[in-house]
């Protein structure tokens, strides 16, 4: 239980690396774990699969949810989050290339704490990341953790 | 006449028509001769026929009591009185019946010298021969009374062949047997009918459009039917290629939309790698690139920009073609003033006067005519950008109608010669270097006008400004 964990699940290897390189730039005292698609990000949440050793008390801070992705897609993820009341007060914020108004909708309808278009431009997009990252990490104060079976 | 008896009615035709003659004979005089007309007029609307009320009225004399001598004289010519007026309606459903036949020539015998019903028949047999429709008359017993040409030319028969004869002596079995079910029914049934029918016919399956109905007389008594029919083979096969079409562009609009969806997320995702990487390459080896290596790698960060918004921009010219339009009156200057301030907010140094005429309501879609006046500002506000000081103005002239909007400004204005190309997808008369841009905002402008039934067009000079003009559909409410 030391530093606070962001789980970035995003399965672009460029859109990673610019995340990560923008989270080491700010003041955000975190560890990044990668969920490369949907699926993988429900195994390390809930301990399955390769995270079954896991303890899966340990909540990450906050979930960073790309859309797009292999094998199920963002909106999928949020919601299998929202309906498990191990997990359902976690906060998840979309990070999309998407600004289009259906995805916003069906991303806050799925429960999404905050949605944020991937800026284009470099330093618009770090900015936008660390940002969240403050914000998240450092200024918000997270729910209380929930015990599994006592929502 | 002889069909379709229900027995009920006959039964108490015979009851009234009993008690109506007693009462006749017995003296009541006019008003029970009255009766006997009503139940003649009965009796032919229920299809009972002329040997039918003979038989009805024997039978009644037989049940009255017996009389002899002069009362039974004066008895017998009453009752013949009776039969006489119970009788008078069928003869009045003859004459029709006679009427209609020499007008359509079928019965031959009477009116030859009658010349204004021979030229009236001549006219109406040009009239039906000449039209395209399929037209006949059949009698109650489903006996051909008249064919048109276009009958014997569907058909494939002689008039005289047909006429006199049912569908069963004419036609296939099959079409004989719908035709004859569905013609019956509407006779009885007394109500015009519209219905479909596939004909097969030397070139292939035809759709025809049948109007029937029965031949009713003044009595209401049906003596038969007629039938026009409208070949719709034509109209059909249009309606169903325009349905395909209509599919079709569902589909491909679908599909369009598929498109505009992944071009948002796909093809942004490279670029934002080109500008991150670029960046990350100036932060970290900036000192090892020359001053024209970083120059460059400026230009790879501006050009993947740049393609991004050419994106955004296609995506919201796709997003004003679809959808439908939500109607309703829009605060022209209200969005003119909103924009006008965050447009000053951006740049703040900046000294433009903005003139926006008060009260400007039309009616249209909201969150698009917000989109005209954005591009439309937009422009005035970026076309003015090298003006130390700068006019711009939104106002309506609301006669002749529709009202026309615009929008001048005081700005770089551009050549009437090129005034066709202002308004094309990525068309662009000044330079990137002068003023940026994607040349898509007027085509943006143009569309949405255009969704609206409205017409945009524009005036201009070079460094003297431009007017830009709009109008819109006015919906009556």
């Amino acid at each position: 239980m030391t530093d606070k964990v962001i789980l970035l699940v995003e399965d672009d290897p460029r859109d990673q690396e610019l995340t990560m390189r923008a989270l080491a730039r700010s003041k955000v005292e975190g560890r990044v774990v990668i969920a490369h698609d949907g699926v993988e990000a429900i195994e390390y949440l809930f301990g399955q699969g390769p995270h079954s050793a896991r303890d899966v008390q340990d909540l990450p801070a906050l979930v960073v949810l790309d859309l797009k992705l292999p094998r199920m897609n963002g909106f999928d993820v949020l919601k299998r989050i929202r309906a498990d009341p191990r997990t359902h007060l976690l906060p998840a914020v979309i990070l999309t290339s998407s600004g289009e108004e259906r995805d916003r909708l069906e991303g806050y309808s799925s429960g999404a704490n905050s949605y944020v278009r991937k800026p284009l431009e470099y330093t618009e997009f770090a900015s936008a990341v660390s940002q969240l990252g403050l914000y998240w990490l450092v200024v918000n104060q997270p729910p209380p953790p929930t015990r599994a079976g006592k929502p | 006449m002889s069909q379709a008896n229900p027995a009920a009615p006959r039964a108490l035709l015979e009851r009234d028509y009993a008690s109506a003659l007693a009462d006749f004979v017995s003296g009541t005089g006019e008003e029970a001769l009255n009766r006997a007309y009503l139940i003649g007029r009965r009796a032919a609307s229920a299809g009972i026929g002329l040997l039918d009320m003979a038989t009805l009225h024997h039978q009644a004399l037989a049940e009255l009591p017996p009389a002899r001598g002069p009362d039974g004289a004066r008895r017998m010519a009453l009752a013949g009185q009776f039969l006489v007026e119970s009788l008078s309606p069928f003869e009045m459903t003859l004459r029709a019946h006679q009427d209609s036949a020499r007008l359509l020539g079928l019965g031959g015998a009477s009116g030859a010298q009658d010349s204004q019903i021979d030229r009236a028949r001549e006219q109406l047999h040009t009239i039906l021969d000449a039209t395209t429709a399929v037209i006949y008359l059949k009698d109650s017993d489903g006996r051909y009374l008249f064919v048109n040409s276009q009958f014997q030319a569907v058909f494939g028969v002689r008039r005289q062949d047909v006429i006199g004869r049912v569908d069963h002596d004419v036609l296939p079995r099959e079409a004989a047997d719908m035709m004859s079910a569905i013609d019956r029914a509407v006779m009885e049934g007394r109500t015009p009918r519209e219905l479909e029918e596939s004909i097969t016919e030397a070139d292939g399956e035809h759709t025809w459009l049948s109007l029937k109905f029965p031949l009713i007389d003044d009595l209401g008594t049906p003596y038969g039917l007629c039938c026009v029919a409208t070949d719709i083979t034509q109209r059909k096969e249009q309606d169903e290629a325009l349905r395909r079409a209509i599919e079709a562009a569902v589909v491909a609009n679908r599909e369009l939309e598929a498109f505009s969806y992944s071009v948002a997320h796909d093809l942004r995702a490279p670029l934002r790698s080109i500008d991150g990487f670029s960046q990350v390459l100036l932060e970290e080896l900036g000192d090892r690139l020359d001053p024209q290596g970083q120059k460059y790698l400026g230009y790879v960060r501006e050009s993947a920009q740049h393609m991004g918004q050419l994106i955004d921009d296609l995506l919201g010219l796709a997003r004003v073609s679809r959808g439908d339009l939500h109607r309703g009156p829009v605060d022209l200057s209200a969005t003119c003033r909103c924009i006008a301030e965050r447009l000053q907010a951006s740049e703040p140094a900046r000294l433009v006067e903005f003139t926006i005429e008060d009260g400007v309501v039309a009616d249209g879609d909201e969150r698009l005519l917000r989109a005209v006046l954005e591009n439309l500002l937009g422009n005035a506000w970026k076309f003015t950008g090298k003006r130390p000081l700068a006019r711009i103005e939104f106002g309506a002239r609301p006669e002749p109608r529709p009202a026309t909007y615009f929008v001048r400004d005081t700005g770089a204005g551009f050549d009437m010669a090129y005034v066709d190309k202002l308004f094309g997808t990525f068309q662009r008369l000044h330079r990137t270097s002068e003023f940026e841009g994607t040349g898509i905002g007027l085509a943006t402008v143009h569309r949405i006008v255009s969704r609206h039934g409205g017409r945009v067009w524009a005036e201009g000079e070079v460094d003297r400004g431009a007017t830009f003009y709009f109008t819109l559909e006015e919906v009556s409410r």
